[in-house]
């Protein structure tokens, strides 16, 4: 079959991480190829260099044989580069018709006038709908479609511009079975004319449905491609994982106390469903998932961030009411952000600032601040965690990520909560950074802190979790213990297969 | 966003030029002072700067101060001028079917009210503040238009004691207001409450994910900016002597323009109380001044406009200089260190 685009040797670094290492991808005509990998493997940052919004360092991008670059994503796109991303990009208060054809509206004149020639994008939209299967009322203002609807509007706006290749980014991530099944039966049909597709997913079960073949990547390199047909499950969870733990993870042993918070039977709308679990006063305590299996929200939840349906929260045996985040608080619950630049600190301001922020009460004299008190505190944590800033009064924004993240955990730990929410503590820092963020972590622990921790990098929660709990499609689907703990364990339950 | 790049660059401006910007602007008032003074004596009397200059600003320059704490959360009220009318008429009216003590309590309550009103529906209703207090602008007009048919509305003891009470010299209303511009300098620089007032006009979402309670922060400063509308309303009736629901129509707009020209960014999250309270006198100064050199009024309009612009200008100015400062001092400061200490 004719090969339509290859990528040879391609590195990309980020400051102080290597995103992809020397990776190969090839996609013929008319063929559905998966993609597959761990969370953090480096499936968006390979399909961010093909679509133009990075450029690699080294390597070579060819397209039908001939090497290009891409200086953006406008100039991947116009070269017949499509990509389908999770969240739609569409105009919500335009219509189907409208956003197939913005930027490219077909024009007639009449008279002195340019008009837009609704009718002949009328006929063309209809065309591509009949390739595709699919009915759809193009005057339908976007807002009032459905996930799956949108993603198809997506698909046949890169029709429009005739794309060759498409990429589909964890495409039935928020679709139901059937839609599901109507978007397969598109991909299906693309793929008979003739198109290429690249298809991004974790979901295993659709790979061995859908596609011809599937490449593996981890920890940015790649690792192999194999024809579905030659290969099953076991296999691909293999290479996915297949990686020895090659860094240290301190886990101090400490002696577990009793139980410190138990929940039951938690519901969350449409999110969260029947949670049960405890944490044990000292324990770190794993959430393994993968992206969107609800371990972020679970957390909001007991943390007042979002309402819960049902469900009781006992803390030390004694059954909690939580309706806010100063509720959480109170109870000694203290959540640290995935997205610290969002969430976790004001960048713009210091260091200081940001440490004292949850307990201004404390650094104050009465009613007025005293700077004093605010130094020792944020100088305190500054020099046990290495906090690498000239000054206290340093702005937050001018550290480096990691340092920032020290900043971020600090004045969480600085109010000395009873357990500590971590959000995938290390995302987006540097190695070094990494290692001081689990030593601390485990330093904590050592002192009796009790950590709720969500990562989504498994050696991380194997190296210094207790015990994990596997979370899938919104509940917990599995636990294991330290002793227990293996890669594929932990994968085979967060995929779902026996 | 081009206006991210703004937010992030303007709070260095302040924190590094905040003295100088001051400074300026003090500069600057002592110059129009100089000028007008030397054009015509009659300006630099002590009786004509109290009775005229200072006394025609200070309703104004007392709802500058809340909305300072307002702006810098990236919110605004448009409805101060509306608020201050509304309860200066219902406290009339209290007075004068129920005494001054009645008229005294109506006045602040219907304040506090107002403000109350806007500080839940932009929180609980999650409203922007800008089309929340526009219309409540007119809703608050429209209320004191309903409950006076129209009339006006007249001074009762208490109010014309606060209007035209001078304590040796200086006017009451003017200790009032230092005293207020001192609570609220302190307030809003050196207590915790100002502290998150920043943070919130940074970044609402890391603030509340510090466990403050964002919602309560923001209706209170609302109900403070009404309250103080209220004050301000006890010395406007006093000075006017009766009031009618259409007066100080574009009053809210002259207390933004001062918020502004003291520095505060109109984004959030920059700004102090100095640079308001000097603004506050720039403001009256050309006020007054272009008055008292024969400038016409349409003239004098034109020149505030303008004065306005340059310091915008100005600000952007600085405002781009200190991010390119900034960006020296983090290639010399930080990195080095960070090769230093990496682990070998």
């Amino acid at each position: 079959m004719e090969e339509v685009l290859r990528l040879k040797n391609i590195v990309k670094t980020f400051p102080g991480v290597l995103a992809l290492d020397d990776m190969n991808f090839d996609l013929r005509k008319g063929e559905i190829h998966a993609i597959c990998g761990e969370n953090g493997a480096g499936k968006s940052t390979l399909m961010k260099i093909v679509t133009g919004v990075y450029k690699q360092d080294s390597g070579e991008i060819l397209l039908g044989g001939e090497p290009v670059v891409f200086e953006d994503p406008n100039e991947a796109f116009a070269k017949g580069v499509a990509i389908i991303y999770q969240e739609t990009s569409l105009f919500e208060e335009m219509t189907i018709l409208e956003n197939i054809f913005l930027g490219h509206e077909y024009v007639k004149k009449v008279g002195p006038l340019t008009v837009i020639d609704y009718a002949g994008m009328r006929k063309e939209a209809l065309e591509i709908f009949k390739v595709m299967d699919i009915d759809l009322d193009l005057d339908e203002r976007a807002k009032n479609l459905g996930m799956a609807s949108k993603q198809m509007v997506e698909i046949a706006k890169a029709l429009s511009h005739h794309s060759k290749i498409f990429i589909l980014d964890e495409p039935t991530a928020s679709l139901t079975q059937r839609e599901v099944e109507a978007l397969f039966n598109i991909v299906r049909s693309l793929r008979d004319q003739g198109v290429a597709i690249a298809y991004i997913s974790h979901r295993l079960e659709e790979i061995f449905e859908l596609c011809d073949r599937v490449t593996v990547i981890r920890d940015g390199k790649y690792i192999s491609t194999k024809d579905v047909t030659t290969t099953n499950k076991d296999e691909l969870v293999a290479d996915m994982v297949g990686r020895s733990m090659d860094n240290y993870y301190p886990k101090a042993d400490v002696e577990i106390g009793g139980e410190l918070i138990r929940v039951e039977r938690l519901n969350q709308e449409g999110v969260l469903s029947d949670i049960n679990f405890h944490i044990n006063k000292g324990e770190i305590v794993g959430f393994a998932g993968l992206a969107g299996a609800g371990r972020t929200e679970l957390a909001l939840a007991l943390c007042g961030f979002t309402k819960i349906a049902s469900g009781d929260i006992y803390i030390e045996g004694r059954k909690a009411r939580i309706r806010n985040y100063r509720d959480a608080m109170n109870a000694g619950f203290v959540y640290v952000s995935e997205d610290r630049g969002k969430f976790g600190l004001v960048i713009e301001m210091s260091v200081k600032e940001n440490i004292t922020m949850p307990q201004l009460r404390n650094v104050s004299r009465g009613v007025f601040l005293d700077n004093e008190k605010e130094l020792a505190l944020a100088g305190r944590f500054i020099e046990e965690f290495d906090i690498r800033c000239p000054e206290p009064d340093f702005l937050t924004e001018n550290l480096s990520g990691g340092n920032q993240q020290k900043v971020s955990v600090s004045k969480a730990i600085a109010i000395a909560p009873k357990l500590l929410f971590l959000d995938e503590p290390t995302r987006g820092v540097d190695v070094g950074s990494k290692a001081e963020i689990h030593g601390i972590v485990s330093a904590l622990a050592q002192r009796g802190a009790t950590i709720f921790m969500i990562s989504s990098e498994m050696p991380e929660l194997i190296g210094m979790c207790d015990r994990i709990y596997i979370m899938k499609n919104g509940t917990i689907a599995g636990e294991v213990s330290r002793a227990e703990a293996t890669q594929e364990k932990i994968l085979k339950v967060a995929l779902h297969m026996d | 966003m081009a206006d991210g790049m703004e937010t992030l660059a303007t709070p260095k401006v302040k924190k590094r030029f905040g003295v100088n910007f001051n400074i300026a602007l003090i500069l600057i008032l002592i110059a129009l002072i100089a000028v007008i003074g030397t054009v015509n004596p009659t300006f630099v009397t002590y009786n004509y700067l109290m009775a005229v200059v200072v006394k025609n600003i200070m309703e104004i320059g007392l709802m500058a101060l809340p909305m300072t704490l307002i702006v810098i959360t990236a919110g605004i009220d448009l409805s101060v001028g509306s608020i201050m009318i509304f309860s200066a008429i219902a406290g009339g009216m209290a007075a004068a079917s129920m005494g001054d003590g009645m008229g005294v309590i109506v006045t602040l309550l219907v304040g506090a009210g107002c403000g109350l009103v806007n500080g839940l529906v932009i929180v609980k209703l999650k409203i922007n503040a800008l089309i929340t207090t526009l219309a409540t602008f007119f809703l608050f007009r429209g209320i004191a238009k309903g409950i006076t048919h129209g009339d006006s509305v007249y001074s009762y003891d208490f109010t014309t004691f606060a209007g035209n009470t001078d304590i040796k010299g200086v006017p009451l209303v003017l200790i009032v207001f230092i005293a207020a511009a001192i609570i609220f300098t302190l307030l809003l620089s050196k207590t915790g409450f100002g502290r998150s007032l920043y943070a919130l006009g940074m970044n609402e979402n890391a603030t509340r994910y510090s466990g403050i309670n964002a919602d309560r922060t923001l209706i209170i400063i609302y109900i403070i900016s009404g309250v103080v509308c209220a004050i301000a309303a006890f010395f406007y009736l006093g000075r006017f002597t009766s009031v009618k629901f259409d007066v100080a129509n574009s009053m809210n707009l002259k207390v933004v323009t001062v918020i502004v020209l003291g520095g505060t960014s109109i984004l959030g999250g920059v700004g102090d109380m100095r640079g308001t309270i000097i603004a506050i006198f720039i403001i009256a100064v050309l006020n007054s001044g272009l008055t008292v050199m024969d400038i016409p009024i349409d003239v004098q309009t034109i020149i505030q406009g303008t004065v306005l612009i340059i310091s915008l200008i100005v600000y952007s100015i600085l405002g781009e200089r200190a991010k390119k400062r900034r960006v020296i001092e983090v290639s010399k400061e930080d990195e080095p260190r960070l090769v230093d200490k990496a682990p070998a």
